[in-house]
This record gives C-alpha cells, sequence and structure tokens, in this order.
C-alpha cells in the first residue's frame, strides 16, 4: 500500500510545501523532513496512547528521553521499514514500562550495588559499540564519529550519576538504569540480532525481513 | 490578504521542515529505530 505509507505522505506534503512556496528544488529535502515528522508525531501519538491504557504513562515518558536522547547521538540497530519499527518500538518501550512498574516492589529492596551493575554494563556497551550511523547515513569523517562517540558518553555519564545519586529505592533510577541498557544493547551483536529477528517476524508480506544495516 | 497569510503559512512550514531535515541529517540516527532514505546529493 505504497499510497499511504509515511514516506508517500512525506513526499506529498514536501512538495506540496515546495509548490506553494515556489521553490521546487527543495522538495526532496521538504518531503525528508515531512517523513520525519509525521513519522515521529505518528510514532509517539501511537505509544502514548497504548501506555495511558496500561497505566505506564511515565515509565514510558522517562523510557523515551533516556533512549531517545542516547540514540539520537550513538545510533543502533534499525528496522527496515516504518511501520515494524513502530510496532518494534511500541512493543519494546510499553513493555519495558510494565515490566518496571510491576517489578519496581523488589527492586526497590536490592543492594545499589545492582543498579550501579546495571549502569556499568550499559557504560562499557557505549564505550565498546558507539557510535553506530546507519548505512543510508554515514558519519562524515573521524572528527564527526568522535564528537558522538564524546557526547553518548557523557550523556551516559551524567545519567548514571544522576541514577546513583537518586539511588535505588526510587522508580526513576531503574527507569533511567534500563533505558540505558536497552539502548546499549541495540548497539550490541546480540541486540542487532533481536532487533533482526524482530524484523524479519514483523515482515508479514514477504517473510524477507532484515534489519537495515548500520 | 488570505493569499499571503497561506504563504507566510507554508513558508514557516518550510523552515520547519527543512530544519528537521538536516538536523536528522547531522545527528546518527532518529531517536526511534527507523532511518528514512536521505535526499540524493546531500
Amino acid at each position: 500500500m505504497p499510497n499511504i505509507s509515511v514516506y508517500a505522505l512525506g513526499r506529498r506534503v514536501g512538495m506540496c510545501v515546495a509548490n506553494v512556496t515556489v521553490n521546487p528544488n527543495q522538495a526532496a529535502m521538504l518531503g525528508y523532513g515531512a517523513e520525519i515528522l509525521l513519522g515521529s508525531a505518528f510514532k509517539v501519538a501511537v505509544l502514548f496512547l497504548i501506555a495511558s491504557l496500561l497505566r505506564v504513562v511515565f515509565e514510558v515518558s522517562v523510557l523515551l528521553l533516556v533512549s531517545g536522547l542516547l540514540r539520537t547521538l550513538s545510533g543502533g540497530a534499525h528496522c527496515s521499514a516504518y511501520y515494524r519499527c513502530l510496532v518494534t518500538s511500541v512493543l519494546i518501550f510499553t513493555s519495558l514500562g510494565y515490566m518496571i512498574q510491576i517489578m519496581f516492589p523488589s527492586l526497590q529492596r536490592l543492594p545499589g550495588l545492582i543498579l550501579a551493575g546495571v549502569i556499568m554494563l550499559s557504560f562499557y556497551i557505549y564505550w565498546r559499540y558507539a557510535p553506530q550511523a546507519p548505512l543510508n547515513k554515514p558519519l562524515k569523517s573521524k572528527s564527526t564519529e568522535d564528537r558522538f562517540r564524546k557526547l553518548t558518553l557523557i550523556s551516559a555519564l551524567l545519567l548514571s550519576i544522576v541514577c546513583i545519586i537518586v539511588g535505588p529505592g526510587y522508580l526513576i533510577s531503574w527507569i533511567i538504569a534500563f533505558g540505558l541498557l536497552w539502548q546499549a544493547f541495540t548497539l550490541a551483536p546480540l541486540g542487532h540480532l533481536f532487533i533482526k529477528k524482530l524484523d524479519i517476524l514483523l515482515s508479514l508480506s514477504s517473510w524477507k525481513g532484515g534489519e537495515a544495516k548500520c | 490578504m488570505l493569499k499571503l497569510i497561506s504563504r507566510l503559512l507554508f513558508s514557516g512550514l518550510a523552515t520547519v521542515l527543512t530544519v528537521v531535515a538536516m538536523t536528522n541529517m547531522e545527528a546518527t540516527s532518529l531517536f526511534m529505530m527507523y532511518e528514512p532514505e536521505p535526499p540524493k546529493g546531500n
């Protein structure tokens, strides 16, 4: 159904805006921007609709902020189509949020060392694998790569410090820690394999699937 | 007058879309798990 895809919708919006502003040369760029904006807005709307039904809006908001910030800097595994990304993201964020909410009474009694362990494991993965850009948008130079690596590590470090200061007795510490761990997981080979398998599983029509290589 | 207002609105929209596109091209990834194909020649 190419006519109702986010790609097609984005291109149409781009073309329309470019024609009205008498700048047809910019149609591709405007279409790209529209595709990102529309895709993100729809994804966030669906995510929060399901999160509110499951009563995990707070958990999902923090998870989204933490992993969203780090993902913009570190990159990570990608799905090969928009709707697969939509389903994967909604599935992961809502189930992670729900799991943290259910497990929190047990988690808050755990010693701080366990929380520190989760954070250190995440930090190690960022150190080892970040940044990863997708093949269709590679990083332009070594200096850009270094800059993203540095920014990823600084962000992960700051969020880790917040977690440690707040401590294991508070829900927000565990949400931040699991947000850091999930985003780190998408950088590791096992995370790529997981997204790839999920992508194949969600390839309803062809069963070809295949994660977009990073 | 109406034409002018609509022209201004579309120019604003064009600016927003360009900023979104440029910002995304400068970042490693979108905030979730799908990367649309960037426009050719960028």
